[in-house]
């Protein structure tokens, strides 16, 4: 098999079984276990939305009834067990038994051609509708039927009322049911495939005759081992933003409809929706949009849990998908965290001595003593000692040292300062020393030593901004790069010092390789908001810890963006939509509410910035305006 | 032999730090499994990948580089996939359009009108049936023509040779005159199908006035069985027409000359003045190694220094050249076939030697190893 690292997208594996072998449940868990614990994921409109790359496809090719059978037939298999578990808890399963029918519905294909057409808006929508549920029935049936049930013995049930419209989508028994929407299918391809549209009196019956089998189908029942089960059927519509905008907001308002007893779930990136939306500017939805519709968007606004929570999933994801490829599987290498070394390599004893005299510098500078140092330099080790994140290492304790003095200059009064006075000065609030100072040291050595700074499994993880394809983009260098060192018969540990390049370098082709719609503004303002972030990060005091990584916009201001400045609220939403930015709206600092553009995680990688979040720099609409200017 | 194992050896041969053996064995990998580990001197073990690294052994370590990016950088290896598309492009491209011409000539109509006229359409299945297709060497692929072809050309006007006996002749005419319905119908056209022209020489040549090469061995086969056939099997002044799936700027320019050069000496043989060259794929005249290209000096200085005069022989003196540092006829050629690597191509990617030690005034000789290593034809 490929490197499945460098084939993300899972619509290219076509079968059940290779498909399950990289899937990971972790997603499941953290997306839709609430909704369907809750109730709310078949029985109405669910919205999914998420950055390219999120997941979304292979989300719904799990709930493929192909995907829930293959997974069934191999139940003994150990890593498909937390599947099993997963689609259990989300309701697809119970007892090992199918409650679930999914098929996904790829939109990519002709539907938008119908929007092209010269036919009235009802028209086009009654056609792009009817070819939807026509496919839906062909591929809940077709399924069913490769998967060894003969279809007449699949029975349509129909909602309570709706007997009289069965006889619309062919009757209950399955092969009828299927031939009626193969007709249905074949007389609408027609029409969007002629060359010229045909003239609109010329349409016929596809247009006129009345087919719903979203509002007739309550369940399906088939023949399950020896017993008769009832699955609820659902529709998956995937890519739903290629479809024209119009054609998306009819299809949404079409599938929220009440009457529906079908499970339908819309897949779209955030491009498909207005920009008020994707910046999270629509305000509370309303009781009433709750009511007849669920949006599960795939980034987690909890932003603790969602790192927490994306390290499991990529942790397990990328185990997978090691255990795929050969060198590694055969030398038993299956855990990814295991080829990275997380040992920084220590500066020669040459350049230690060039940063201690730096140091020094600082210390003359700040007017501190050498027992004032010392203090100093014992609270950093101290602190070193007792973390359990960083490890003590001569160079990050002058760095820090380094640090803890600018910032004792700061706070020790400059009137007082007598050089010929014998007492030390002593700062107006005594300097700690805590995670920030330490992140701060290490940005220094990152910048002014080269030293280490993105290593370990938990940085790649959030160097991904949460993104399982650009994980898999990072995560894949470093494999590729192992996997060459097991092939020159080296070991395949990653020392910190490649780790370190490999990403940063991956990071920057990553952006080098943007060209999703306004990526050039977009290119120019995280380049601007990226050399502001590192000059702060490296003044001297660490003011900001590990400096800061994201803009901070009023939240009034930015709230009023999709309405005063469209053209710039549209660049911030395709930022948003393609991992360029993440928004964080609402975050409180100095008794103001505000708005955090923060840098992508390839971006920050890129420059050089820290991963920790909430360091900001103050700025206003007008900075954005300026700052997507291209020259 | 392990894959992993043969670019272990490369990247040790070729003294890559990680980055660059990263690099390199992506590229490698890549361009194996499309295209070189198909070559069909191959082995299961000794492959591309496995064949390079002992190929680039033979240079001294300062000279691996150079060869190294010869081979990632100006190989053109024409596999089985480029091939045959060539080979289906064929009829299309050069055998419909022909047919149309010769039909509207025929009925002096134009030609853009001859596919709506019925008689037109007609004429076009008889002139197609009457026209014949020999292959002059394995590569003209004439078993992939028939596939491509079903339903426009018939197995009975396909065949994998020029040189036929009386009894495949007479078999040919038996055929086409059961199928025309016309007992005295002869072939109107030929073509003689090749894959690869590089000079042209072992087509057609001049040697001391006389014709050399395939098409005078095709004139002598037609000739003889007209002889013993007592008849016919080509019209008087039937085509003739030449097509190469691929063809270097020389041989385009040479092989055109020397057809009209020989004009009296090929209708002395039997053939009639209508023939003509076609080619499928055109290769560019910047294709062959040049001194004058500061890229490619590095590869002819290796070319010149490992060289075993040993590979040049009787035959290979036949394309005019004293040595056989660029290949047959001096062409130069950095081109593979993936059935068999051209002698016009640089020996240094298919002769194999065993070299020669240093003895008294005389020089040692480098054993010349193949990357790509050529079936010879003569021995």
């Amino acid at each position: 098999m490929a490197n499945p690292f460098e084939k993300r997208a899972t619509e290219y594996l076509a079968d059940s079984e290779s498909f399950l072998a990289v899937v990971t449940p972790e997603p499941l868990m953290t997306f839709f276990k609430q909704p369907a614990t809750d109730g709310t994921l078949y029985d109405r409109l669910a919205i999914v939305t998420g950055t390219p790359g999120s997941g979304k496809t292979t989300l719904a090719r799990l709930f493929e009834y192909d995907t829930v059978r293959s997974l069934l037939r191999n139940r003994n298999v150990r890593t498909y067990r937390s599947l099993a578990d997963a689609l259990t808890q989300c309701g697809v399963l119970e007892d090992l038994t199918p409650k679930v029918l999914g098929a996904r519905v790829p939109l990519e294909s002709e539907y938008r051609d119908f929007w092209e057409f010269p036919y009235p808006e009802e028209t086009r929508i009654s056609l792009t509708t009817r070819l939807l549920e026509a496919r839906s029935v062909i591929r809940w049936l077709r399924q069913l039927n490769e998967s060894g049930v003969v279809l007449n013995e699949v029975e349509i049930v129909p909602r309570a009322g709706a007997e009289a419209a069965l006889e619309q989508i062919g009757g209950r028994d399955g092969q009828a049911v299927l031939n009626r929407a193969r007709d249905v299918e074949r007389a609408l391809y027609k029409i969007v495939r002629a060359l010229v549209p045909p003239p609109l009196d010329s349409l016929g019956d596809p247009v006129s005759e009345a087919y719903h089998p979203f509002d007739v189908v309550e369940t399906i029942s088939l023949p399950w081992e020896g017993q008769r089960i009832n699955v609820a059927p659902l529709a998956i519509f995937d890519d739903a933003h290629s479809l024209h905008p119009v054609q998306y907001e009819r299809l949404e308002r079409w599938l929220t409809q009440r009457e529906m007893r079908v499970g339908r779930w819309i897949l779209t990136r955030l491009d498909a929706l207005n920009p008020a939306r994707v910046l999270g500017q629509e305000g509370e939805p309303d009781v009433q949009k709750l009511r007849v519709t669920t949006e599960i968007r795939m980034q987690l606004t909890e932003r603790r849990a969602t790192r927490t929570a994306f390290r499991k999933m990529a942790k397990d994801m990328s185990n997978r998908y090691l255990g795929q490829i050969e060198p590694f599987s055969r030398r038993g290498l299956t855990d990814f965290s295991d080829l990275l070394a997380t040992e920084i390599t220590a500066l020669t004893e040459k350049r230690l001595g060039e940063l201690a005299g730096r140091v020094g510098v600082v210390q003359r500078r700040v007017g501190a003593s050498d027992s004032q140092r010392r203090e100093l330099q014992a609270k950093v080790e101290g602190y070193l000692d007792r973390s359990s994140a960083n490890t003590s290492d001569p160079a990050l304790i002058l760095a820090a040292t380094a640090i803890a003095l600018e910032r004792f200059g700061k706070r020790t009064p400059q009137l007082a300062l007598d050089v010929f006075s014998d007492e030390d000065l002593e700062p107006n609030k005594p300097i700690t020393i805590d995670s920030s100072v330490i992140d701060g040291a290490r940005i220094h050595l990152l910048h002014e030593w080269d030293v280490p700074y993105y290593v370990g499994f938990d940085a790649l993880c959030d160097a991904s901004s949460e993104n399982a394809e650009q994980f898999l983009h990072l995560a894949g260098r470093l494999v590729t790069q192992a996997e060459t060192q097991l092939v020159r018969g080296k070991r395949a540990l990653l020392s910190a010092h490649d780790q370190n390049r490999l990403i940063r370098q991956r990071s920057t082709e990553i952006i080098n390789s943007w060209d999703f719609p306004h990526h050039r503004e977009v290119r120019a303002l995280t380049e601007l908001m990226a050399k502001q972030c590192v000059e702060r990060s490296l003044e001297g005091n660490a003011s900001l810890g590990g400096g800061p990584n994201a803009w901070g916009i009023p939240q009034e201001q930015f709230e009023a963006l999709p309405d005063k400045n469209p053209g710039l609220a549209r660049i911030l939403q395709f930022a948003v939509a393609y991992n360029a930015l993440v928004l964080k709206t609402e975050h409180s600092t100095k008794n103001r509410l505000w708005c955090l553009l923060e840098l992508g995680g390839p971006v920050a990688v890129a420059n050089g910035l820290t991963l920790r979040r909430g360091g900001f720099l103050e700025r206003d609409v007008r900075n954005l305006i300026a700052g997507v200017e291209v020259v | 032999m392990n894959p992993d194992l043969g670019l272990r050896v490369l990247s040790s041969v070729m003294d890559w730090d990680d980055d660059k053996a990263h690099d390199q064995f992506q590229r490698l990998r890549l361009m194996a499994a499309l295209k070189y580990d198909g070559y069909r001197d191959f082995e299961a073990g000794v492959r591309f990948t496995e064949s390079l690294a002992s190929w680039l052994q033979q240079f001294e370590p300062g000279q691996r580089e150079t060869a190294y990016e010869f081979i990632m950088t100006r190989l053109v290896y024409i596999g089985p996939s480029e091939m045959e598309k060539l080979v289906g492009q064929f009829y299309t491209n050069f055998v419909h359009p022909e047919l149309l011409t010769a039909v509207a000539i025929q009925m002096d109509i134009p030609r853009y009108t001859v596919l709506a006229n019925n008689e037109a359409r007609e004429r076009i299945k008889t002139l197609r049936r009457r026209t014949l297709f020999l292959g002059l060497s394995d590569g003209a692929r004439v078993d992939y023509i028939r596939h491509q072809n079903v339903g426009l050309i018939t197995n009975e006007q396909v065949v994998g040779s020029t040189q036929l006996d009386r009894a495949k002749w007479k078999d040919l005419l038996d055929e086409l005159r059961k199928d025309v319905n016309d007992v005295n119908a002869t072939f109107r056209a030929v073509y003689l199908l090749d894959d690869f022209a590089a000079t042209g020489t072992s087509f057609f040549r001049l040697d001391g006035g006389k014709a050399k090469g395939k098409l005078s061995k095709f004139a002598t086969s037609v000739r003889e069985a007209e002889k013993e056939l007592e008849g016919q099997i080509f019209e008087e002044d039937y085509q003739v027409f030449i097509h190469h799936y691929v063809g270097t700027a020389k041989a385009r320019m040479e092989l055109a000359d020397r057809l009209a050069e020989g004009k009296s000496v090929l209708a002395e043989a039997g053939l009639p003045p209508n023939i003509s060259t076609t080619y499928g794929l055109w290769l560019p005249d910047s294709l062959p190694l040049d001194a004058a290209n500061p890229a490619d000096r590095g590869f002819l200085d290796l070319a010149h220094v490992y060289y075993d005069h040993s590979i040049h022989t009787k035959h290979t003196a036949v394309g005019g050249t004293d040595d056989m540092k660029l290949g047959y006829g001096g062409c130069a050629l950095p081109i593979i076939l993936d059935h068999n690597t051209p002698n016009n191509s640089m020996p240094l990617l298919w002769a194999e030697t065993i070299g020669s030690p240093q003895e008294d005034d005389k020089a040692a000789v480098p054993a010349m190893r193949p990357l790509f290593r050529r079936r010879q034809r003569h021995i």
